[in-house]
């Protein structure tokens, strides 16, 4: 309990040592109590701790405590006996560890002070563990281990789900333990670690938005007077480790129109230093969609049952190789493996919430992939290619249904619900394209670059279609400022005429816009006006 | 101080607006001696009294037995009880605590008292106890000389002058967060305060003695 101390302290400590030697509990004589004018009553302690004393009798109470070992022994006894306790229920969100922490800290409480309760003790426990979670909890054996030093057992514990109506329980954890810190124990503390091993959470969004997690999460100002919400406050401080190995997440969401699972599997998990004020630290690996590790997190989270909603640091964020396929809504839209390297962080009491607040930055890759049903490509230089029969390299290209490529990388930044990146660029056979993109939570899609087709594939170009021999470059390829916009999938990619004229030699301005007044507007490459003949 | 305000004879004052308050007509009818509610006393309170003593004797870290802490529950409530419910009549009902936190605090100092008198209780035969005579006759002292002791004594009454100085509250802060150890998220629950206020009075506090002590005639001693 003592801390790390600076000479003041030390220097104090010592001369209150000094001051108290004569005085401290364990060499205190018996004294009368209640009828003793010299010592704070019962009552006084007990309103104390209520906030019921103001004013002079409060700030007498102090003054005397102050200066009297014994009655702050007393006073600090009757705090963590409970009295007086406020309700510091940890803010709603995504916290299953910290609410199990709390359950199993109150589990622990009821074993270490009824050990010796005899053979009703399991089903004591199991009572009142039920009761925390509000009858949703089920356990099929408990008990008392000292193999590997004294912990608790906790076999076949189930959190039913009654929100969402799914089938699949809320959480199953075929076996759990309570590790207690011997050393501490020694010292009248009980701390520990809860290990959980190879649980299985099933967070499910239901088709009304509603997800299953927000119903077992205490809730702020909620009446303190079970004995579930009494040992969970207890339990509290207690557990100030958790960790879980060979863990499945799995994250079902029926709100859309088809129902998703994403699966995490090997989840490796540790949260450290839960009993503090100060948030937890968690590292953590986990295999989305895999069963080899490629997700690491590490960070920082919390802390919980303050005035302010809990935040979400993570300084490494460490994605490899994320199968997009398996992830909603982008996975309808885009293939490849992602790759991510940087920093997240966020805040919020629900799912939603900290999905909204999310921001970071760092750098992103996804590779082997393609945009799926549409050919972006073939849509920018349709103007240029429609109506001529193309073969080789661009010929393939723009008859594929999807936009494939091998790799888009570039630096990109998540904030306000969107990932941008100033300098995005996508590599493919015989072609790239660079600019800058950003995509929204709501399918907001927006980007303005180059088409660049490269010298290799021009040949094939330029002999179906003479006039893009207009837009080849020093180096011998065809480059096309374009856009895309919209809500996905209603998209438009379309050629950004101002950037084309811009970039263009006047001579082919000239020959371009047959003496149309600038700025030249879209049918410049279009076939309204020119048609096929334009290029031929 | 906060003594009980009882009249003469005994006869515990006990605020009129409770009249329609259950747990005060039990008191009461407690004090009266009915023993249907005194038995409904025991059965109601019975269980936050040896929840209470089962977290006293953790604290202390010493295990208990069932009967143990059966016996000592059994003693608050005779404690309750014994003298013509002297010890019940010091509750007081209005604008105070609960009668189950009083109950709790009766419980524990109860417990305390046990605990302390078992931690006085030495064995003379125990070589390693400081209070054996054989410990006494083979160890040498070394407790400082006089001189020391008269320094230690006037360097420990000018803190005392000092800590006298500041805030009830900071007082009490002194003595749990410095002389205690308390954690300060637990210094902030027993005094009242948010624990960001707590590190906020802790910081200006130790600001606080550090100029008392560099500015007062103390600087030497600290």
């Amino acid at each position: 309990m003592r801390r790390i101390e600076d000479s003041l302290t030390r220097e104090l400590r010592a001369a209150l040592d000094a001051i108290y030697a004569s005085e401290r509990p364990d060499r205190a004589e018996s004294r009368p109590r209640a009828d003793d004018d010299e010592h704070p009553s019962e009552f006084a302690i007990a309103s104390y701790l209520e906030r019921r004393l103001h004013g002079t009798e409060e700030e007498a109470f102090e003054r005397h405590v102050a200066f009297c070992p014994q009655c702050a022994e007393e006073l600090t006894l009757a705090r963590r006996s409970g009295i007086g306790r406020e309700e510091t229920a940890p803010g709603r969100g995504w916290k299953i560890a910290a609410t199990l922490a709390i359950a199993f800290a109150g589990l622990i409480s009821a074993l270490i002070g009824a050990r010796e309760f005899g053979s009703r003790l399991e089903a004591a426990i199991i009572a009142r563990i039920e009761g925390a979670f509000g009858g949703k909890a089920a356990i099929e054996d408990i008990s008392l281990s000292w193999a590997g030093g004294p912990g608790v057992d906790l076999h076949g514990l189930r959190l039913k789900d009654d929100t969402t109506g799914s089938s699949d329980p809320l959480l199953v954890a075929p076996t759990a333990r309570v590790a207690l810190d011997a050393s501490a124990l020694g010292h009248g503390q009980v701390t520990g670690t809860l290990k959980l091993d190879r649980p299985i959470l099933n967070v499910v969004r239901d088709a009304s938005g509603r997800i299953n997690l927000d119903a077992i999460l205490p809730k702020r100002g909620e009446p303190g007077g079970s004995p579930g919400d009494l040992l969970a406050r207890i339990g509290g401080k207690l557990i100030e480790q958790i960790e879980v190995s060979s863990g499945t997440v799995r994250l079902i969401d029926r709100s859309g129109e088809y129902p998703h699972e994403l699966r995490m599997a090997a989840v490796d998990a540790k949260l450290t230093g839960l009993a503090e004020p100060q948030p937890a630290h968690v590292e953590a690996r986990a295999g989305l969609e895999s069963s080899a590790h490629n997700v690491t997190l590490v960070g920082e989270v919390g802390p919980w049952g303050g005035s302010e909603p809990p935040e979400y640091h993570f300084s490494t964020v460490d994605l490899s190789s994320i199968p997009l396929r398996s992830l909603p809504r982008i996975g309808e839209v885009m293939r490849g493996g992602l790759s991510y390297t940087g920093g997240l962080a966020s805040t919020g009491e629900s799912w939603d919430e900290i999905r909204d607040h999310l921001s970071g930055e760092g750098e992103a890759t996804v590779v082997s992939g393609a945009i799926a049903g549409r050919n972006l490509l073939a849509e920018v230089l349709s103007p240029l290619v429609e109506g001529h029969d193309l073969s080789g390299g661009i010929g393939t290209l723009v008859a594929a249904a999807d936009t494939g490529f091998n790799e888009i990388s570039g630096h990109v930044t998540i904030a306000d619900t969107q990932l941008a990146s100033t300098r995005l660029s996508l590599s493919g056979n015989g072609f790239s394209v660079e600019g800058r993109a950003s995509l929204g939570l709501d399918g907001q899609v927006q980007f303005d670059g180059d088409l660049r087709i490269h010298a290799d594939t021009t040949g094939d170009l330029l002999a179906a279609a003479p006039g893009a021999a207009a837009l080849v470059n020093e180096r011998g390829e065809v480059v096309v400022p374009f856009t895309i916009a919209g809500a996905w999938p209603d998209i438009n990619a379309h050629v950004n005429i101002e950037r084309l004229a811009a970039r263009t030699t006047r001579h082919m301005l000239v020959r371009f816009r047959f003496g149309l007044p600038l700025p030249l507007v879209e049918p410049v490459l279009g076939r309204t006006l020119f048609g096929a003949s334009l290029f031929a | 101080m906060n003594g009980p305000r009882s009249g003469a004879g005994g006869v515990v004052v006990l605020p009129r607006s409770t009249k329609a308050d259950p747990t005060m007509e039990l008191l009461r009818a407690c004090i009266r001696g009915e023993s249907d509610a005194r038995r409904r006393l025991v059965d109601e309170y019975s269980g936050i009294v040896c929840y209470g003593v089962t977290v006293i004797f953790q604290q202390f870290g010493r295990p208990c037995k069932r009967e143990e802490i059966e016996d000592l529950c059994q003693d608050v409530f005779l404690a309750l009880f014994d003298q013509d419910a002297r010890k019940l009549r010091q509750y007081q009902g209005r604008n105070g605590c609960s009668l189950a936190s009083w109950i709790r605090v009766v419980a524990n100092r109860l417990a305390i008292d046990r605990l302390r008198r078992e931690g006085r209780t030495v064995s003379l035969d125990d070589p390693e106890n400081a209070e054996s005579w054989r410990a006494r006759e083979t160890r040498p002292d070394s407790r400082p000389g006089p001189e020391p002791q008269l320094e230690a004594a006037q360097r420990a009454a000018r803190v005392r002058e000092m800590i006298a100085q500041l805030p009830a509250k900071d007082q009490l802060f002194v003595q749990l967060f410095y002389y205690q150890g308390l954690p300060i998220e637990e210094v902030a629950s027993t005094i009242g305060i948010t624990t960001n206020a707590a590190y906020v009075r802790k910081m200006r506090l130790h600001e606080k003695l550090r100029k008392l002590v560099s500015g007062g005639s103390l600087e030497a001693d600290l």
